[in-house]
């Protein structure tokens, strides 16, 4: 029960930042209801296929935050207003002149109860927080089929 | 003198403060007086007091002569958050003598860095002694387009130095953008073709594809954009309508909250879903490989040795 308690806080210093910038015309913002993902099927029709379908079947909520305005002032100030410290570093990378940061909260060792992706360079800031169980492996797969070319080099890495 | 803090705290969340007010607040924060409703920002602004002191000081010396730093630097470097000056010193310090034992084994990462320090290092003095004329003319080829990597580095390091006049104290933000960027080298260069090359290909998932988007691009229209905006009010129209085609795949949700909570919107939703899972994917990729070519790296320079 307590764990339930503090998740709903730290959750809240989140929504916190994206409110701040709710009317802000500068920023553009998204958000996905929890009672949306089980329409998908209803949507997509023969699109969505099983492996897309069980990446999205616990997805619980998705919150978008873009501006292309002070991005990397807006990038470090999340940084310093996001209850980062709470989260474990799944990824960082500096290329292009640009930051990424991918924060996670895992349940076990493939899942991801909790995903932050920062996006943050000079012409962009991007902030999205996936909720709810996002399977790593399941996303690898469902990669291929949403077109990104890039999944040849992961595989091409197992392989060494 | 409250009510002029949250005045000066509210142009700043619209980043429409001045450099002088922001001189104001940080003052503000850095005093004992700083109320309770404002202690949530002390952090914030605790962090730009340190920046512009990196950027201002550049105390390669006294910095390097604290070698307990340098561990601390080089965990910074392994998790991508140094600083361009932060790099420069760990650079310095590499290139030296007396490297220790135990970062011996960092050695080849830092070697690539060497050869391009040295390049860079001439045009500096260069710049610095040839006073302000030339910068007027440096700044005029920007403002055109005109100038060059090496001259756009120079005006950098002028505008991150603590001597800009008072003229040119106005547009040091448009030159701030290059502050965050690593020392352009022309390795870099080819990833960035062939990351541009990856976007261009795997970009949006939607059934509108925007048109690809490459970075020399884009750097290109913002400074067509400033120029057209400090000369003449006619073109500023122009500029918005160049922005606005450049800007990436979430136009038709720009500067809108949107709230996606309907059946109806269900479509909507499944496609901004994919959208945001594809870039998740991207990201993650592109973090491996960076991995992979910065091992490659390393794996030349003790072939060589």
């Amino acid at each position: 029960m307590a764990g339930t308690v503090s998740a709903q806080v730290q959750t809240d210093a989140i929504d916190r930042f994206f409110e701040a910038y709710q009317d802000d015309e500068d920023f553009t913002m998204v958000y996905v209801s929890p009672k949306m993902f089980g329409m998908f099927a209803k949507v997509a029709g023969d699109e969505l296929d099983t492996e897309l379908q069980n990446l999205v079947k616990d997805l619980k909520g998705l919150k978008i935050l873009r501006t292309d305005k002070n991005s990397s002032e807006i990038y470090k100030s999340a940084l310093k207003k996001l209850p980062t410290n709470e989260y474990e570093l799944l990824m960082t990378a500096r290329d292009d002149g640009q930051n990424v940061k991918i924060l996670t909260k895992t349940k076990g060792d493939d899942v991801i109860e909790e995903l932050l992706l920062l996006v943050g360079g000079a012409d962009e800031f991007i902030l999205v927080s996936f909720v709810g169980n996002i399977n790593l492996n399941d996303l690898a797969k469902v990669a291929s089929s949403l077109d990104i070319d890039g999944v040849k080099h992961l595989e091409k890495l197992g392989q060494d | 003198m409250n009510t002029n803090i949250n005045q000066l705290l509210e142009k700043y969340w619209n980043t429409e403060t001045s450099l002088q007010e922001e001189a104001e607040l940080r003052a503000y924060f850095s005093s004992d007086d700083v109320a309770d409703e404002h202690k949530q920002y002390n952090a914030l602004f605790e962090h730009f007091t340190s920046q512009r002191l990196e950027r201002t000081n550049l105390d390669v010396e006294a910095l390097l002569g604290n070698l307990n730093n340098m561990d601390d630097l080089i965990e910074k470097y392994l998790n991508v958050e140094t600083t361009l000056e932060e790099e420069k010193i760990i650079r310095s310090y590499f290139n030296g003598n007396d490297v220790e034992a135990k970062h011996a084994q960092y050695l080849p990462l830092f070697d690539y860095y060497k050869e391009t320090s040295e390049l860079t290092s001439d045009l500096d003095l260069e710049v610095l002694f040839s006073g302000e004329g030339n910068l007027d003319q440096l700044i005029e080829k920007y403002w055109n387009a005109e100038t060059t990597l090496e001259e756009e580095k120079t005006l950098a390091q002028y505008f991150a130095g603590s001597e800009v006049s008072k003229e040119h104290a106005e547009i040091a933000p448009v030159f701030a953008y290059y502050q965050t960027q690593r020392s352009a080298t022309s390795n870099i260069d080819v990833e960035s073709l062939l990351n541009a090359q990856i976007e261009s290909e795997g970009h949006s998932v939607s059934d509108n594809t925007e048109a690809p988007q490459s970075k020399s691009a884009k750097v290109i229209n913002l400074r067509q954009v400033a120029a057209a905006v400090a000369a003449m009010f006619v073109l500023g129209f122009a500029a918005v309508t160049v922005m606005n085609t450049t800007s990436s795949s979430d136009t038709q949700y720009r500067g809108k909250y949107v709230q996606l909570d309907e059946e109806a919107e269900a479509q909507e939703a499944y496609e901004i879903t994919k959208q945001a899972l594809a870039l998740l994917s991207k990201k993650i990729n592109k973090g491996s490989n960076t991995v992979v070519t910065s091992v490659a790296k390393a794996d030349k320079a003790s072939i060589f040795k």
